[in-house]
C-alpha cells in the first residue's frame, strides 16, 4: 500500500476503527514516512479543533416560540379530531340505523328527496305562474315579489346593459307587455315614452331599489296598489337620500327629479304594477327612439 | 426484542402505578406516550434534544435565527409525524435525520440564492489561492465564538461542501457513530468513513493555510 492508501485510513486509525493487524501495519508505515506522520498530526489537530468548539444553546425566546407553536399544533389536532369524531359518529350512526331499521331509513330518505325535488320544481315554475295569474289573493306565505326577468341581475360578462335593449318602448309597442295590455296605462304612465320595467308588489312593505352600479339616472314613476301605501313624501325621502343619486353619489336627487304617479294601477286587490322610467326622458312624440340612459335596476322587497 | 420487552414493561408499570419518573425513561418509551398525545412526554423529549440539535444545526448553517427556526420546525415535524415513527429505529436517529434534512435543504436554498443573486461575486472574498479567509467579524445574529480560533474553525466548516460538512458535524461535533451517521444520511458506513476522512483532510488544509495554530 502506498501513502495515499494509508491516507485514506487516517480517520479510521485515529478513531480506533482499524483491525489490530491493519493498525500495526499503519504504525509501521508511519515510523518510516514523515509525510504521513505530518498528515496524521494535522488531522489530529483538525479533529481537536472541531471538538474544541463550544456548545451553543438557543436563546431564551426559543422555548417560548416553540411552546406557542406546539400549543397551536395540539389545538389543531384537537380541533381536527373533534370534527373527525363528529363525522365518524354521524356516519357510524347512519350505518347503525341502516343495519337496524333499513326500511325506515329508505322511506325517510325517499321522503326527504321527494320533498326536495317538488320544492325545487315549484321554485322553478313559481315566478311565472304567480306573475301570470290574476285570480285570488296572494297567500300569507308568498315569497317576496319576484323580479321580472328584465330586472334580473345583469350578465356578469356585460354587467350594465342599457334598459332600452331589454324592454321595448311602451308607446310604440304596448302589446309586448301582457299586463300592460290588459290594464290600460294611466295618463301619467302613457306620457312616459318608455316603460323600463314593471314590478309586482304582493305585500305591503318598504320598497327598496338597489342599482347595479353606483350611478343611476333616476327612478321616478311609482304606483301603488291596495295593501301598500305609498306616500310620495316617503319616497322622496327614501329615494332622494339613499337611492337616486342622479349620477352623483354624493348629491341626492332633487325633489323635481322624483315624481310619483297619482293613481295606482291595480291588478287585483293585493297587487299593483309600477313602472320605472328615466328622468328627463324625451317624450314619445318628440323622439320615438330609445334615448334615455336607463340602467338596469334590481328591485327587492 | 429486548427493547420491545422493556417498553412493554414500562408501559404496564406506568399504567398501573401512574407514578413514573419521566426523566428516567428512554426516548422510545417516552415517545410511545407522545404517540398517545401526551404533550408532557414530548416536552421531555424536547428538553433532551433541544441543545444537541441546536448545536448541530447551528454548526451547519452558522446563523442563530435560522438554526432556531430549523430546530423548531424539526420538533414540529416530529410531533406531527409521531404516528409514523416505528419503535424499531432509534428515536435520536429519526430526529437527527429530520433536522439534518432541513439544514441541508436550507444550505441548498442559500446556494441557489447565491447563484441567482445578481450582486453575488464569487471571488469577492477570496484570496489569490482561491480559499476564503475567515471573516473575524461575527454577524449580529451569530454566537460570539470565544476566540479567533473558534471563528476560524467555524469558518472552515462553513467552507466545506455540504456532504463533508454534515459528516464532520455529526462525527466530530455530535460524536455520533459511523453507523448512526450512515442511517441519518442514508448512505453506507464506508461512504461515511470516506467522507469523514476527506472532510477532515480539507479542514486541516484550510486551517494550515490560514496558519491557525491549534494546541
Amino acid at each position: 500500500m502506498n501513502c495515499s492508501g494509508y491516507e485514506r485510513q487516517l480517520s479510521d486509525y485515529l478513531d480506533g476503527k482499524l483491525t489490530k493487524a491493519a493498525e500495526d501495519e499503519f504504525r509501521f508505515h508511519l515510523n518510516g514516512c514523515p509525510r504521513c506522520r505530518l498528515r496524521m498530526k494535522d488531522m489530529e489537530s483538525a479533529i481537536r479543533a472541531v471538538k474544541s468548539l463550544p456548545a451553543v444553546s438557543p436563546r431564551p425566546v426559543f422555548d417560548q416560540q416553540l411552546g406557542n407553536l406546539l400549543s397551536r399544533e395540539v389545538a389543531r389536532d384537537l380541533y381536527a379530531s373533534y370534527w373527525w369524531r363528529r363525522v365518524s359518529a354521524a356516519f357510524s350512526g347512519l350505518g347503525e340505523l341502516s343495519r337496524q331499521r333499513p326500511v325506515q331509513l329508505v322511506f325517510t330518505t325517499s321522503l326527504v328527496l321527494t320533498i326536495a325535488v317538488i320544492g325545487g320544481i315549484a321554485e322553478m315554475t313559481g315566478p311565472a305562474e304567480r306573475s301570470g295569474s290574476s285570480d285570488g289573493p296572494a297567500t300569507a306565505f308568498a315569497l317576496p315579489a319576484p323580479i321580472e326577468p328584465e330586472l334580473a341581475p345583469p350578465d356578469p360578462i356585460s354587467p350594465f346593459p342599457l334598459e332600452r335593449d331589454l324592454a321595448p318602448p311602451m308607446a310604440t309597442s304596448p302589446e309586448t307587455n301582457t299586463e300592460q295590455a290588459s290594464n290600460p296605462p294611466t295618463p301619467a304612465a302613457t306620457s312616459l315614452p318608455y316603460s323600463a320595467n314593471r314590478m309586482t308588489v304582493d305585500r305591503p312593505g318598504i320598497l327598496t331599489v338597489r342599482t347595479m352600479e353606483p350611478m343611476t339616472h333616476g327612478i321616478r314613476f311609482v304606483s301603488a296598489g291596495t295593501g301598500m301605501r305609498l306616500d310620495p313624501s316617503l319616497f322622496d325621502e327614501a329615494f332622494g337620500r339613499d337611492l337616486v343619486t342622479n349620477g352623483d353619489p354624493d348629491r341626492p336627487a332633487t325633489e323635481g327629479l322624483l315624481q310619483t304617479v297619482g293613481t295606482a294601477e291595480l291588478l287585483d286587490s293585493q297587487r299593483a304594477v309600477g313602472t320605472i322610467g328615466a328622468p328627463g326622458a324625451p317624450d314619445a312624440s318628440e323622439s320615438p327612439g330609445p334615448a334615455a340612459p336607463l340602467r338596469r335596476v334590481r328591485i327587492s322587497f | 426484542m429486548a427493547e420491545n420487552t422493556s417498553i412493554n414493561t414500562v408501559q404496564v408499570t406506568d399504567f398501573e402505578s401512574g407514578v413514573q419518573d419521566e426523566l428516567a425513561l428512554s426516548d422510545e418509551v417516552l415517545f410511545v406516550r407522545v404517540q398517545r398525545d401526551d404533550i408532557r412526554a414530548f416536552e421531555v423529549i424536547v428538553g433532551r434534544y433541544r441543545t444537541r440539535l441546536y448545536n448541530c444545526v447551528y454548526r451547519m448553517v452558522h446563523n442563530t435565527e435560522c438554526a432556531e427556526d430549523l430546530v423548531q420546525e424539526t420538533f414540529l415535524r416530529v410531533y406531527r409525524n409521531r404516528h409514523n415513527y416505528k419503535a424499531i429505529s432509534n428515536l435520536s436517529t429519526w430526529i437527527y435525520t429530520i433536522a439534518l434534512n432541513l439544514a441541508r435543504s436550507e444550505l441548498r436554498k442559500r446556494k441557489r440564492r447565491q447563484f441567482f443573486s445578481l450582486n453575488a461575486s464569487p471571488h469577492e472574498n477570496s484570496t489569490r489561492e482561491g480559499i476564503d479567509l475567515p471573516d473575524m467579524n461575527a454577524g449580529p445574529g451569530d454566537h460570539l465564538e470565544q476566540n479567533e480560533l473558534g471563528r476560524a474553525i467555524q469558518h472552515a466548516i462553513d467552507q466545506l461542501p455540504e456532504k463533508y460538512k454534515s459528516v464532520i458535524v455529526l462525527r466530530d461535533v455530535e460524536e455520533l457513530s459511523y453507523e448512526q451517521i450512515g442511517e441519518i444520511l442514508r448512505c453506507p458506513t464506508g461512504t461515511v468513513k470516506s467522507r469523514v476522512n476527506r472532510g477532515r483532510l480539507r479542514l486541516q488544509e484550510m486551517l494550515r493555510q490560514w496558519q491557525v495554530e491549534i494546541l
